[in-house]
């Protein structure tokens, strides 16, 4: 579970200091699905990266299963990245490099997992998201759909316990959106996942249990428990209460 | 007349025969084969010494902008794959592993570096030896002496002290050697360069915060 309490993010733009974050509080429940909607530039990725443990909020607290993420050491912050978050991006970021199968790989490797084990699992990891067939393709060789697969094989291949993933499906056409955000849909029911989306698409977000609206680093969310997969999806700003 | 050629009828009456020209003319500057050999020995290591001090400091300075270029290469490779060692950290990876890494593929562009260099070296040194074009001085009672000096290295025969009054011709050769030593310098610098080209990426890797990595617009 995580709770934010009073998170605040400042940047310094040259000499001028930008609010990125203004006091979020959150509460993301345990195999809960969330997402979070709002204009660019307005914190929905910096809110992301801080629950991601890629960033560090100026001040409040972030914890996740009851660990104060912003009391923690770079090192221990990059052991909770390796074993418990994983990340997709907008953009996939996979090595271009690397076939699929060695892209996933790679997120093995900060948990030492022997190189066969690696690979197998890579490739199980690719066939559950439809792509065995695709495992010695460069990125550069596979469609957008197909590449943001193997990036959501490459966050899952670990078995994390969170899924925060910025922008999934807002480098593809209505088509293949559907496909990835019914993948990740099916993904976080099969695997209990605690899954955060920051998107800009309605339809998307709609997916979620709950939705979230971050406006000039303020968050307005229900506060109320989230239904269940079974309930069907969230209907959107109508149940939003600002928070903070 | 400001010279006179003199011929003593035997290499022992030299002295002898200079002695007494000393006497006769006692502002006269009296110069034997002696010391024409020595002169154009003297020339010739000279020139030597030059080429190869020349070469050294050449050498020197191609091997720091070698390094320069090397380093300057290897943080712009680091600079385009910012995003990439973003996501890396986004995995998980340690900076430690992500500067090992980054050091492990300059070092390894290092030994393929110093393999290619090493076959351009044979390569170079076999046209040198072959198209070099040979070099000579010529010695004789009228002190007539061409010299030339091998830049890279060169070998000089001719038995300057058995001169006589004959004209004798020393010929000077350009080689490249190419010896164990030098092929071992050679890799060692290449690894010392990947070395230090790696260093310097990786400390840039290593000082990147992941959120400013995974933001960088490419």
């Amino acid at each position: 579970m995580y709770v934010l309490t009073n998170v605040v993010k400042n940047y310094s733009r040259g000499r001028q200091a930008v609010a990125a974050l203004r006091g979020v509080d959150l509460v993301v429940r345990d195999s809960e699905w969330l997402a979070i909607q709002g204009p660019t530039g307005h914190g929905k990725s910096t809110l992301l990266q801080i629950m991601g443990a890629l960033d560090r909020p100026t001040s409040g607290s972030v914890e996740l299963g009851g660990i104060d993420l912003s009391a923690l050491r770079e090192a221990a912050l990059t052991r909770i990245r390796a074993r418990s978050i994983g990340f997709v991006f907008q953009t996939f970021n996979l090595i271009p490099t690397l076939n699929a199968a060695d892209n996933v790989a790679m997120a093995l490797v900060p948990p030492h997992i022997a190189a066969a084990e690696r690979q197998s699992r890579a490739e199980e990891a690719l066939t559950a998201v439809g792509l065995a067939g695709r495992l010695r393709h460069l990125p550069s060789e596979l469609s957008g759909g197909e590449q943001q697969r193997v990036a959501i094989a490459r966050a899952l291949v670990k078995k994390p316990q969170v899924l925060l993933a910025d922008e999934p499906t807002g480098n593809l056409d209505e088509g293949t959106r559907d496909e990835i955000i019914g993948l990740l849909e099916n993904l976080w029911r099969e695997h209990g996942l605690t899954m955060v989306t920051v998107t800009h698409d309605s339809s998307v977000a709609a997916r979620a249990q709950r939705i979230g609206q971050l406006k000039h680093g303020r968050l307005a969310i229900p506060p109320s428990a989230p239904r269940s997969p079974d309930q069907g999806p969230a209907t959107g700003p109508a149940e939003h209460r600002r928070v903070r | 007349m400001n010279a006179v050629y003199v011929t003593a009828a035997s290499a022992a009456d030299i002295p002898a025969v200079q002695n007494e020209i000393a006497a006769a003319l006692p502002g006269a500057t009296i110069t034997d084969q002696d010391d024409l050999a020595h002169e154009v020995t003297g020339s010739l290591t000279s020139t030597a010494n030059l080429a190869n001090d020349l070469g050294t400091w050449l050498s020197v300075v191609v091997l720091i902008a070698a390094f320069t270029v090397a380093s300057l290469l290897t943080m712009a490779a680091v600079a385009r794959r910012v995003r990439e060692f973003g996501t890396l950290k986004a995995l998980g990876w340690r900076s430690s592993r992500i500067v090992g890494q980054v050091m492990g593929e300059s070092i390894t562009i290092g030994i393929f570096g110093g393999a290619a260099g090493i076959g351009l070296g044979y390569a170079g040194a076999a046209l040198i030896d072959h198209l070099a074009p040979k070099l000579s001085a010529t010695i004789g009672p009228a002190s007539a002496a061409t010299a030339g000096g091998g830049a890279l290295g060169g070998k000089a025969s001719g038995g300057l002290k058995s001169l006589g009054n004959t004209p004798h011709t020393v010929s000077v050769s350009l080689t490249a050697p190419v010896t164990v030593s030098v092929i071992l310098l050679a890799v060692g610098l290449a690894v010392a360069g990947g070395l230090v080209a790696g260093s310097f990426g990786g400390w840039r890797a290593a000082r990147l915060r992941p959120a400013a990595a995974l933001a960088r617009v490419e």
